[in-house]
């Protein structure tokens, strides 16, 4: 049964005020057009998790749809802090958000657990950091410390994870959602599978054929997936292996930008609610940047291996 | 700190063959070559130089798909002996057995799967040749590597829990903490030697498989030392151009051996088929111990090395199991 939806029908369908989400990518891959629509649709009280939290988490929290973030660090990368994240926990600016902090090998471990199907899972990470001391929202629930029944160590446990739902950026999936992704992986798969159900975006829909003769790509089986959205150059400012590089002058406008209430508030009106979808995105991009702009991210095709890597 | 005492609601009657230890493994990383040096070798001097008697050691495959036979006759004739052993077993399983240098085994599953229980393994356990047999599901131990391989004490399943499998193994069921139910807790399981046959690596090590992965993964990453046996010898380009399927890379190999029709008569996927005629004729001759000594003379001892099994089986038989030729 073909799931092929716009942008708009699936966050409108199966994002609701409250959810907890999962949301893929690092720069790679990062489904930036998903994150713009759920800000156009002023969704409300999310929480919201991944590690390497980036641009796009920034851009939420600034936009006043996160209420808690289960974290692990969030930064613009060489372009420093997210400001939008400074200023809601410095100033409350929309609101404050709560913030309940992990590890980068934690919070993957904790997303694997919850799609193993297991409660919880042993970690070796935090211990004897402050990471044990400081407890929001999850409370008692953050860690739990037990006596190995095997050698009677010391062993921290933290909780599996599993989001009401998950969205990830993917180079390519069928239209029943069997979506393959090649690349820095990050937390996607297991993020993916730890949620009840999951949004897919790709850059192209193939033929079930085309999955089938190369499983090892498939990240994400099609009975998890709600929603296939074909959505070329979703993940920009991001890029994505085999179709475009990351747009570091887009990076340094967004960080320029954000810097202020008002320069985030400019940003957000001519790139999310200025536009009413990633075609017009991209028609925006080309007017402002020139087609050289747009032309000079694009991949150049390899026809060396069966699928592409290059930027 | 909410530390505390775990409540134990259900454990293992059996005692654990080997306790887990992630400090052991760590130290047998560190002290690992991580150069790219070239490790190719024959059967006999890997086993040579990374086997000892009495050593804890595991075989991965998946049925009688990618099993590193080559490996298991080459260590068969090596003489050493005095092993632990875990994992699934089939046709390797019932060699070991059969040459009677199994001691203890971590045990998912032994047996000839459509043709039955495992007479070897019958023999060995009934006669008290092999001293303990400790259960696990075929999940438990992939998740025992995997949690040694990540560096825990323990991984947490709810495989096991309300079957006699859980009463004779060594796994433990503790209160889970965060919701109260009963979840049973793994021992991490580290190798002394983990033996993996592969489609193809490159020199160094870097390991490719096609189809079914098993859980290679995972025992190649719970081992001190590995032994890789590979249909093929590929340069590191062709390994390059398909880095998804690299299940293992070269820092965790420790010794590369060329065994075309290694798993044999075991199947590769996309290579050869299994070789049923001579399936069959082993089941029944080891139905009896005198039957099965006369095919260990025959199909292992007798023979110099895995060339020499090659040349005997003849080129007219293997080109028959080939997918493309007589398959």
């Amino acid at each position: 049964m073909s799931k092929v939806m716009s942008m708009k029908q699936a966050i409108a369908k199966h994002v609701n005020d409250g959810d907890f989400l999962f949301i893929g990518g690092y720069i790679c891959r990062t489904p930036f057009a998903a994150i713009h629509e759920i800000i156009r649709q002023q969704k409300k009280d999310l929480t919201v998790t991944r590690s390497n939290a980036a641009d796009d988490f920034d851009m939420m929290i600034g936009a006043g749809v996160v209420k808690r973030f289960i974290a692990t660090f969030l930064s613009l990368g060489f372009y420093g802090l997210g400001r939008c994240y400074r200023r809601s926990l410095e100033q409350g600016i929309p609101h404050k958000i709560e913030v309940e902090e992990y590890t980068n090998l934690s919070l993957p471990m904790m997303l694997m657990a919850g799609s193993m199907g297991m409660p919880f899972i042993p970690v070796k990470d935090m211990a004897g950091s402050d990471l044990l001391n400081v407890k929001s929202f999850m409370g008692d629930n953050k860690y739990k410390i037990i006596d190995s029944p095997f050698d009677g160590a010391k062993t921290v446990l933290v909780p599996a994870l599993n989001p009401d739902l998950a969205i990830v950026h993917v180079q390519q999936a069928d239209e029943d959602g069997n979506a393959q992704m090649w690349g820095i992986g990050g937390d996607c798969q297991v993020g993916a599978n730890a949620a009840k159900k999951v949004i897919v975006t790709c850059e192209r829909i193939v033929d079930r054929e085309v999955i089938g003769k190369d499983p090892s790509r498939t990240i994400v089986p099609d009975f998890k997936v709600v929603a296939v959205v074909e959505e070329p150059f979703c993940a920009h400012p991001g890029y994505t292996p085999g179709f475009y590089d990351f747009d570091f002058n887009f990076g340094n406008l967004y960080k320029n930008a954000s810097s202020t209430v008002e320069g985030f508030q400019a940003f957000l009106d001519e790139w999310v609610y200025g536009v009413t979808g990633r075609a017009k995105y991209i028609e925006h991009y080309i007017q402002k940047m020139g087609y050289g702009a747009y032309r000079n991210l694009q991949a150049k095709f390899d026809y060396g291996y069966p699928v592409s890597y290059a930027y | 700190m909410s530390e505390k005492v775990v409540r134990i609601v259900d454990e293992g009657l059996l005692p654990l063959i080997k306790p887990p230890d992630p400090e052991d493994l760590r130290a047998a990383n560190r002290q690992r070559d991580k150069g790219l040096v070239d490790k190719r070798m024959s059967e006999d001097e890997a086993i040579a130089r990374f086997v000892a008697d009495g050593m804890y050691i595991g075989f991965e495959l998946y049925g009688s798909v990618r099993c590193p036979m080559s490996l298991v006759r080459a260590l068969i004739r090596s003489g050493k002996t005095h092993f632990d052993l875990a994992g699934q077993g089939v046709h390797e399983a019932d060699l070991l057995l059969a040459a009677g240098i199994i001691e203890r085994i971590d045990c998912t599953y032994i047996g000839q799967e459509v043709y039955g229980v495992s007479a070897p393994l019958r023999r060995a356990v009934e006669s008290g040749q092999v001293k303990q047999v400790v259960e696990w599901s075929n999940g438990a131990i992939t998740w025992r590597f995997k949690a040694a391989a990540m560096g825990l004490p323990f991984i947490p399943t709810y495989s096991m829990l309300g079957s006699d499998t859980l009463k004779y193994s060594s796994a433990v069921a503790i209160e889970d903490p965060f919701t109260k139910r009963p979840i049973c807790l793994l021992p991490a399981l580290t190798l002394d030697v983990g033996f993996i046959h592969v489609n193809r690596a490159d020199k160094f090590g870097n390991c490719q498989v096609d189809g079914i992965s098993g859980f290679a993964l995972e025992m190649a990453r719970a081992s001190k030392k590995l032994i890789v046996s590979t249909e093929e010898i590929v340069d590191s380009e062709v390994i390059r151009a398909k880095p998804h399927l690299t299940v293992i890379p070269w820092y965790n190999v420790d010794a590369v051996v060329h065994a075309p029709f290694g798993s044999w008569p075991g199947e590769m996927s996309g290579m050869y088929e299994r070789d049923e005629e001579h399936y069959r004729m082993f089941i029944d001759a080891s139905q009896k111990a005198e039957s099965t000594d006369a095919y260990m003379k025959e199909w292992v001892r007798d023979l110099p090395d895995h060339q020499a099994l090659l040349e005997k089986i003849g080129r007219e038989r293997l080109d028959a199991i080939v997918i493309g030729k007589g398959a």
